[in-house]
């Protein structure tokens, strides 16, 4: 029942070893161990009557606390790197840096893309203690305008780091131009979406090569969706090929080559689309002096849509409130160039006012209302949506408030962010009564860009107006402060705002107090972001010293 | 002073980032129907939802807080906004004399600290009950001489079985032997056993760390047994060990050790409902480490007295050890300052040392400061090798797998030398704070997860 001891008995690792094994078997069945009385970290019991298993336990507690005790550093396995960083760089201020935190770990992520523009404008970067959430930030989100914010102000540390860990290195490589990357062939559709588009903004005949490569090969949803990313950087470079693609197999497909090619004005389809619209509809001008007849027009459209209109998309089948040839019109008119409708009378107002009296009212304004959005036409969206989505709708009228309503938000988006601003002031300083208050939220929640002071000032008294209602609480005001209000507003305004709590909040709901705090403190919060940039100290990247040996000092 | 008192640091005296939101809605003048200052010691009345105003009061020196408000948070928003307005707006604070209910408040503080001295010396001269005294601990002796017996068979009978055999016991074993402990009035050792039953299985090498923790827990129990053999330092060891509290006033009678001291970490754990945090001290002159604790149960808040990132003006008391760590703040002077740098140990090996000869002295340290200066994180560059720190002359030293920051460490450092204080459990460095390039960093918790921030 003995046990006979390890070769090299007196080495603490291996006695350690000797000893687990006989602890793991258990002492009944692995026997007695004759412990080496020698070793430097037995101490003897002279009592030699003494239980075997506290022998045993005396062994193991001495050995474990003197090779615990005796453990060294362990030889370089690697070297630290040293990097000798851009002096030149500059570290943010303190201050931008607690906000920065506050916006990564304070659920204030809203906020992240307002810091990353102030950083870049001052030539900042991010503190160092920040840079991997803000790397963890970019990789696992699609949006490439997060990235690309991001990218822009994690400095020379942070492509340094970033190179060290596998899962953020592909932040810094160009995946399409790199040749040992192959995601474009095998990588997953959404993937291969983003460097679609990343190329298309850089080399977008180079994307639409990536593109024709693969087209035989994708399936009917996959080619739509390439397709649909031809839309960044479209030129009349991709008409011919998009012009094919109007022979495609896939209905999809082709509307979608439709919808892009109704974006280059001066192709064949548009023309095509142009001299349809010319037969179709004809404007009659309105009559008599003192009862005046109002302008109509005279539609005609073909009994069934000819081979040349079924190749570029348009069919007669009903649709969406519209009988056969309504939806044909509608189809016409929205792929038609905007343009080609001021020839023959150049004012906008004039042909909405003559739709609205016609009983083509629905295709013809919703055909103009695709048009505006997918040219982005500033004139027609604004003509719409001042003469069509915010007056009220006559009782038994075609456009009915449901679609006033949505198509507020993909016109003002439609717009120019200056043009918007402008619009929306008007529309805050001239509003009727009767036009629903959710209505203007929608306008605003559109107007995705920072507001300008004039802006500000108006959204301000519309929301205090709102507020002075003895039960100031509906779902549209909150989504308008919570979504943009608070967003968006000039920081400058972040007193006035505070203006907005009332001396006593008895009569509001704790929903709506806390909703106005987070206004205040956000904007507040917002304000500070513009200060911390702009007058507080930097810090420098400081200076190198080597830390291996053999490393000299870069500086 | 201002310098200290920024807004930033005020808001990490918030109990929670709810907290930190509220306050600064509390820091605007106009909420304020009336403020004060004198010195470091800030009042203002503060206008709620009810009609009386709160009655707040701060004192920056340590800093402490008083509220009249009902809310359970520590410090709650009032104080918290005051501090900010403080911080923002000093101006709004005009020094005068103290308000009444603010001088109330100091002074029954000062009576609290003085009965606190001078319990201590009565508790000192006081002819006890020597017998009554001695009874009860006799009484408490004998039940943990039995448990103890108890837990030595228990550990003679887990290695005659086997480990193998100890794997297929249910954890409930292991929490009745630790409630016999319990019972026993040796809840140090129902801690040790508690953990003993949470390393079985526990992952890769289970084994090894089991056979080392039995082997502790062996060691207290066989060292128990000849208690009154040992040097008096290495029996307050083992007591604390075991699980004897020492009173608050039996120390202070104790001679102290003074000294600018500086705050360097501080990291909260939660065991059976009672929240306990240690914050670590480095003295100034000469690098000397010491441990403050403090525990907090039902929700009651913890010391708040100690700031990471400051250095006091303090006398600190030991607890009686071989390897003394523990200590309470006996007495402070002056307001806290903001530090920037600490040092530490010139090579990895020379920190080693001083662990090795800490565990000869007392073998049941569990953690042991180590501050490294002119060291570098390495990234893990091949399996089976983990994040390691470092140094000038090549040693490394492994850092724990659970400590999530690492990256952040190697960001901080960008592969250049840096100071990095943390908790060395004589196999995995776990790092708490940092200094680089005149810069402090410091792990705390936010939300659910532990950050390494900037403090100052």
């Amino acid at each position: 029942m003995t046990m006979s001891a390890p070769a090299n008995a007196n080495h603490p690792t291996e006695a350690w070893n000797a000893l687990l094994n006989t602890a793991v078997l258990g002492l009944d069945r692995a026997g007695v161990v004759h412990v080496a009385a020698k070793a430097p970290w037995s101490y003897s019991s002279k009592d030699d009557s003494e239980d075997p298993v506290q022998q045993f336990l005396r062994e193991v507690s001495t050995l474990a606390i003197y090779e615990l005790a005796g453990r060294a550093a362990t030889p370089a396995e690697g070297q630290a790197t040293i990097e000798a960083f851009d002096p030149d760089e500059r570290v943010c201020s303190p201050l931008a840096g607690r906000l920065l935190n506050e916006i990564l770990h304070g659920d204030r992520t809203a906020l992240l893309a307002d810091w990353c523009a102030a950083a870049s404008s001052a030539a900042n970067t991010a503190p160092p203690e920040l840079l991997p959430p803000l790397l963890e930030l970019a990789v696992s989100n699609d949006s490439d305008s997060i990235r690309n914010d991001i990218l822009a102000v994690i400095g020379h540390r942070g492509r340094w780091l970033a190179a060290q860990n596998p899962e953020w290195t592909p932040l810094l490589a160009n995946s399409a131009a790199d040749p040992a990357d192959n995601t474009w062939e095998t990588g997953a559709l959404p993937e291969r979406l983003v460097i679609l588009r990343r190329l298309r903004s850089t080399d977008p005949a180079a994307a639409r090569q990536l593109v024709v490569a693969v087209w035989d090969q994708e399936s009917a949803a996959d080619r739509t969706a390439m397709l649909e990313q031809l839309a960044v950087g479209l030129s009349t470079d991709d008409e011919p090929w998009l012009d094919e693609r109007l022979d495609d197999r896939s209905k999809q497909v082709r509307a979608a080559a439709a919808a892009l090619l109704s974006r280059l004005p001066t192709s064949a389809f548009a023309a095509r689309m142009t001299e349809r619209v010319g037969a179709a509809v004809r404007f009659v001008p309105g009559s008599g002096l003192i009862r005046k007849k109002p302008a109509t027009l005279d539609v005609t459209l073909p009994e069934k849509p000819d081979e040349a209109m079924q190749r570029d998309c348009l069919e007669a089948k009903a649709q969406r409130g519209m009988g056969a040839k309504a939806a044909l019109l509608n189809q016409i008119v929205a792929h038609a160039p905007l343009n080609s409708w001021l020839a023959v009378q150049g004012d906008v107002s004039k042909w909405i006012n003559a739709a609205l009296v016609s009983e083509w009212a629905l295709p013809l304004v919703d055909g103009w209302k695709s048009a505006a959005v997918m040219q982005r036409d500033s004139q027609w969206a604004s003509m719409l949506l001042t003469h069509v989505c915010l007056t009220t709708a006559k009782k038994d009228e075609a456009i009915d408030d449901n679609w006033r309503r949505a198509a507020i938000a993909p016109l003002v988006d439609a717009l120019s962010p200056d043009t918007a601003q402008a619009f929306a002031i008007a529309v805050l300083a001239n509003r009727s009564g009767d036009i629903p208050l959710w209505y203007l939220d929608d306008m605003l929640m559109a107007c995705d860009f920072a507001w300008g002071e004039e802006l500000s000032a108006a959204v301000v008294t519309f929301v205090k107006l709102r507020l002075q209602d003895p039960t100031p609480y509906d779902a549209s005001l909150r989504q308008l402060i919570s979504r943009a209000v608070r967003l968006r507003l000039a920081p400058s305004f972040a007193d006035k705002v505070t203006a907005l709590l009332p001396a006593q909040a008895e009569k509001w709901s704790d929903n709506l107090i806390s909703l106005i705090h987070d206004l205040v403190d956000t904007v507040r919060f917002r304000s500070e972001l513009r200060t911390a940039f702009s007058d507080q100290p930097h810090e420098t990247t400081n200076r190198l010293m080597a830390i291996t040996p053999g490393t000299g000092d870069p500086s | 002073m201002a310098e200290l008192w920024t807004k930033e640091r005020v808001l990490s005296l918030a109990p929670d980032a709810s907290s930190a939101a509220a306050g600064r809605g509390q820091a605007a003048p106009g909420k304020w129907p009336s403020l004060g200052r004198a010195g470091e010691v800030l009042w203002g009345e503060c206008q709620g939802s009810g009609k009386t105003p709160y009655q707040v009061r701060v004192d920056l020196r340590e800093p402490a807080y008083k509220c009249s408000c009902p809310s359970r948070k520590f410090p709650c928003k009032h104080s918290l906004g005051l501090m900010l307005l403080f911080a923002e707006h000093p101006k709004s604070l005009p020094e005068t004399a103290l308000a009444d209910w603010v001088n109330e408040w100091l002074e029954s503080r000062e009576k609290r600290a003085e009965q606190r001295e001078k319990k201590a010396t009565t508790e000192a001269a006081k002819p006890v009950d020597a017998a009554a005294q001695a009874k009860r601990s006799a009484q408490r002796e004998a039940k943990i001489q039995a448990g103890v017996e108890d837990l030595g068979r228990l550990l003679s009978d887990v290695l005659r079985q086997g480990l193998a055999a100890a794997q297929t016991q249910r954890t409930q074993y292991w929490q009745d032997v630790a409630a016999r402990l319990v019972d026993a009035q040796a809840p140090g050792l129902a801690r040790l056993v508690g953990e003993l039953g949470q390393t079985v299985g526990s992952g890769d090498q289970w084994r090894s760390r089991f056979l080392r923790r039995l082997a502790r827990i062996h060691l207290a129990a066989q060292g128990y047994a000849r208690l009154a053999d040992l040097p008096s330092e290495t029996q307050a060891d083992l007591r604390t060990v075991i699980g004897w509290t020492q009173s608050r006033e039996e120390l202070l009678a104790v001679d102290a050790a003074s000294g600018q001291w500086l705050i360097v970490a501080s990291a909260v754990s939660t065991e059976d409902r009672v929240t306990a945090q240690r914050t670590w001290l480095l003295r100034e002159q000469d690098g000397l480490p010491a441990l403050v604790l403090s525990f907090a149960a039902g929700g009651q808040p913890l010391d708040t007295s100690l700031m990471v990132g400051t250095a006091i003006d303090a006398e600190l008391v030991f607890y009686p050890s071989a390897t003394p760590l523990r200590a309470i703040v006996k007495q402070r002077s002056g307001s806290p300052l903001l530090f920037q740098e600490f040092t530490g140990s010139p090579t990895i090996d020379a920190a080693l040392d001083a662990f090795s000869l800490a565990l000869a002295n007392n073998p049941w340290i569990e953690r042991w400061p180590m501050a490294l200066a002119n060291v570098a994180p390495i990234a893990p560059s091949k399996l089976g090798v983990g994040w390691r720190l470092c140094d000038s002359s090549g040693g490394q030293l492994p850092l724990d797998p659970q400590f999530t920051e690492a990256w952040t460490l190697l960001s901080i450092s960008g592969g250049q030398p840096i100071t990095v204080f943390g908790e060395w459990d004589g196999e995995q460095l776990t790092p708490m704070s940092v200094s680089a390039r005149g810069v402090f960093y410091s792990c705390s918790r936010r939300s659910d997860r532990t950050l390494l921030a900037r403090v100052s």
